[in-house]
C-alpha cells in the first residue's frame, strides 16, 4: 500500500484561499483590535500590571536622571584648573590682603590673583546662607579675606603652596577642585550602579510582563481551544498577547517617565535655591522626549520579550479538549 | 432494513478516510482503540455508534488530529496524518469542520463573529468573510440572529451556529461528536437533516451518536464500536 506522502506547503493545505501580504496585514490588524478590546474589557487588571511595571521602571529612570544632572553640574567645572583658595588670618585687613595679592601676583607660576575682601565675604555669606541674625548677634565680621589664585600652566604647585604657607598672613590653603573630583568619581560609580540596577529591573519587567501574559493565556484557555479547533496557528493566537506585552512595556515606560518628571518638578525649586548658594545658574534638566522615546521602546521590547517567552510556551501546551 | 457487513475492499475508488490497524492507548494503559481498520469514501455519510467508552470520540479526535494514534496508519484524502508535523496541524484542520455536543461557541462574541472565526483566521477579506458567514447562517436558518450573542439563543439554535461555524470554510469533512446529545427528538431530527443537506452537496460527514432511533430514521452506513474495536458495519436503508 503505497501512497505519495504529499509534501504540501501550508498555503496549499489551507482549505480556503488565504495568504499573502493582505492576509498578514489583516491578521495584525485583527490582533491589534483584539489587544485593545482586551484592555478596554479589563482596564483594572491591565492597568495594575502597567502600574507595577511603571514603578519598577521609575527607580532606574529616576536615579539615572538625578545622576545625569549631577554629572552635568560637575562637568561644568573645569577640574584641570587647580584654583586655590588662600584663607588669610582674621586679623589681616583688606589693605594688607591687597598688598599680599600684589606681591603674590608678581611671583613665578601665578596667572591670576583675585581678592575677596572681608566685607565682600560677609555680604556673600549674608546673601546666601540665611544666617543673617546669627551674624548680627555675633557683631563684627568673623570672616577672613580670601585670595583666589589661579596658578599658571605647568606651574610648580608644591613650590607655590610652600611659598604661600610661609607667609605670616596665610591661615589655610585649599584646592577648590578636590571635592568636585571626588563628586565626579562618585557620580561615575553611581552611573555604573544605575546600569546594574537597570539590568536587574529589566529582568523584573521581563518576569512581571511574562507572568501577566501567562495569567491572561490561562484565563482565555477556552477561547484558545476554539481558535485551535478552527485552524488557528500558534502564531495567530500568540499575536494579541505579544502586542499586549509590548503595550505593557511601552505604557509603563511612559508612565514611569511621567512619574519621574513629576518628581523632578517637585524638587526643581529647592534645587534652584541650592544652585544659587553655589552662585550657579544650574537648572535641573527634565526628561527630554528622545529619552522618553528610548525608554518606551526599550521597555516595550522587554515587555514583548516577556510575553513571547511565556505565551509561546503556554499556548503551545493548550489543545482542543 | 438491508444489512451488509461486507468490508469494503481497498480497490473501490477515492477513500476520504482510511484507518489501517489504528490503535490508541492512553497513559495508564487504557486502550481506547485496538487495531481498528475501516474506510469512509468521499461524499459518504457515516454514523459511528457504540456505548459510551467504546472509542467513538477518540476515533473522531484522531481524524481531526486533536490526538495522535499510538499505532497504525490514518490517511485522510490521501494524506498520512502521522506525517503531518505539529506546525501544519492548523492548516490541516481548516479542511475539517468539527462539531461538539457542547457547541463551544465564544459567549462574548456575536453569532456572526463566531461563524466568521475560521474565515478570519484563514485570512479571508472582510467582504468574502461576510458573504460566506451569511451563506452559512442562511443554510442553518439563523440569518436573522447574526447580531445576537450565543447565550440569547436556544440550545438547538446554538448547535446550529456551531454547525454554521463548522461549514463556513467549506470543509471536505464534517465531523460531529454527539451533536444532538443535548437536544430533544424533534430538534435532533432537524439537526440531522441539516447534516444530510451538507452531505448532498458533497461533504463527507462522520457523526458519532448513540441515538439509534435517529440513526435508523436517516439510513446511511454505521460503524459500531465496542471496547475499542469495530463490532459491526451496517448499511441502513432509510
Amino acid at each position: 500500500m503505497t501512497r505519495p506522502a504529499a509534501k504540501v506547503t501550508p498555503r496549499q493545505r489551507s482549505g480556503i484561499g488565504a495568504g499573502g501580504l493582505g492576509a498578514w496585514l489583516r491578521a495584525h490588524r485583527a490582533a491589534i483590535a483584539a489587544t485593545l478590546q482586551q484592555f478596554a474589557r479589563q482596564p483594572l487588571a491591565h492597568g495594575l500590571t502597567v502600574a507595577v511595571l511603571a514603578v519598577t521602571l521609575a527607580l532606574p529612570i529616576g536615579l539615572y536622571v538625578v545622576l545625569a544632572n549631577v554629572a552635568r553640574l560637575t562637568e561644568a567645572w573645569d577640574t584641570n584648573q587647580t584654583r586655590m583658595s588662600v584663607f588669610l588670618k582674621t586679623n589681616v585687613d583688606d589693605a594688607q590682603a591687597r598688598r599680599l595679592a600684589a606681591s603674590v601676583s608678581g611671583s613665578a607660576g601665578i596667572a591670576n590673583v583675585r581678592v575677596i575682601s572681608r566685607a565682600e565675604a560677609l555680604d556673600e555669606y549674608r546673601a546666601y546662607s540665611g544666617f543673617n541674625e546669627a551674624i548680627d548677634a555675633i557683631g563684627g565680621n568673623p570672616l577672613p579675606a580670601v585670595l583666589v589664585i589661579d596658578p599658571g600652566e605647568g606651574a610648580d604647585l608644591q613650590a607655590i603652596v610652600a611659598r604661600l604657607r610661609s607667609r605670616p598672613e596665610v591661615d589655610t590653603l585649599k584646592f577648590d577642585m578636590e571635592w568636585v573630583q571626588r563628586l565626579q568619581a562618585m557620580t561615575a560609580l553611581g552611573q555604573r550602579a544605575v546600569r546594574v540596577i537597570a539590568g536587574v529591573l529589566a529582568v523584573a519587567v521581563l518576569l512581571i510582563a511574562g507572568n501577566a501574559i501567562r495569567v491572561a493565556v490561562a484565563q482565555r484557555r477556552e477561547e484558545i481551544e476554539v481558535y485551535k479547533l478552527v485552524g488557528a496557528t500558534d502564531a495567530y493566537i500568540r499575536r494579541p498577547f505579544l502586542y499586549t506585552g509590548w503595550l505593557y512595556g511601552a505604557l509603563a515606560g511612559l508612565l514611569a517617565c511621567g512619574g519621574v518628571a513629576a518628581m523632578l518638578a517637585a524638587v526643581r525649586a529647592p534645587a534652584r535655591r541650592l544652585a544659587q548658594l553655589y552662585q550657579s545658574a544650574f537648572e535641573l534638566n527634565d526628561l527630554a522626549w528622545p529619552a522618553i522615546l528610548v525608554v518606551m521602546v526599550a521597555a516595550g521590547f522587554v515587555g514583548l520579550l516577556g510575553a513571547w517567552w511565556t505565551a509561546a510556551h503556554h499556548i503551545r501546551r493548550i489543545d482542543v479538549r | 432494513m438491508r444489512c451488509s457487513t461486507a468490508a469494503r475492499g481497498d480497490d473501490s475508488p477515492s477513500p476520504m478516510i482510511r484507518f489501517s490497524e489504528v490503535s490508541k492507548s492512553y497513559a495508564g494503559g487504557h486502550d481506547a482503540l485496538k487495531r481498528i481498520s475501516f474506510r469512509i469514501d468521499k461524499g459518504e455519510f457515516v454514523f459511528i455508534t457504540g456505548h459510551s467508552g467504546a472509542g467513538k470520540s477518540t476515533l473522531l479526535r484522531l481524524i481531526a488530529l486533536i490526538e495522535r494514534q499510538s499505532g497504525g496508519e490514518i490517511a485522510v484524502n490521501g494524506q498520512d496524518l502521522g506525517r503531518i508535523r505539529r506546525a501544519h496541524v492548523p492548516y490541516y484542520r481548516r479542511r475539517i469542520g468539527f462539531i461538539f455536543q457542547d457547541h463551544r461557541l465564544l459567549s462574548d462574541r456575536s453569532v456572526f463573529e463566531n461563524v466568521a472565526l475560521p474565515l478570519t483566521i484563514a485570512g479571508l477579506t472582510p467582504n468574502e468573510t461576510g458573504r460566506r458567514v451569511r451563506a452559512a447562517l442562511d443554510r442553518v436558518g439563523l440569518l436573522s440572529k447574526e447580531k445576537d450573542l450565543p447565550t440569547q439563543l436556544s440550545a438547538g439554535e446554538q448547535q446550529r451556529v456551531g454547525i454554521a461555524r463548522a461549514v463556513a470554510h467549506k470543509p471536505d469533512i464534517l465531523i460531529a461528536d454527539e451533536p444532538t446529545g443535548n437536544l430533544d427528538a424533534e430538534l435532533s431530527y432537524d439537526i440531522m437533516e441539516l447534516f444530510d443537506l451538507f452531505n448532498q452537496v458533497g461533504v463527507t460527514v462522520v457523526i458519532a451518536t448513540h441515538d439509534l432511533d435517529l440513526l435508523r430514521s436517516f439510513g446511511h452506513r454505521s460503524i459500531t464500536l465496542r471496547a475499542g474495536q469495530v463490532e459491526s458495519e451496517q448499511e441502513l436503508a432509510k
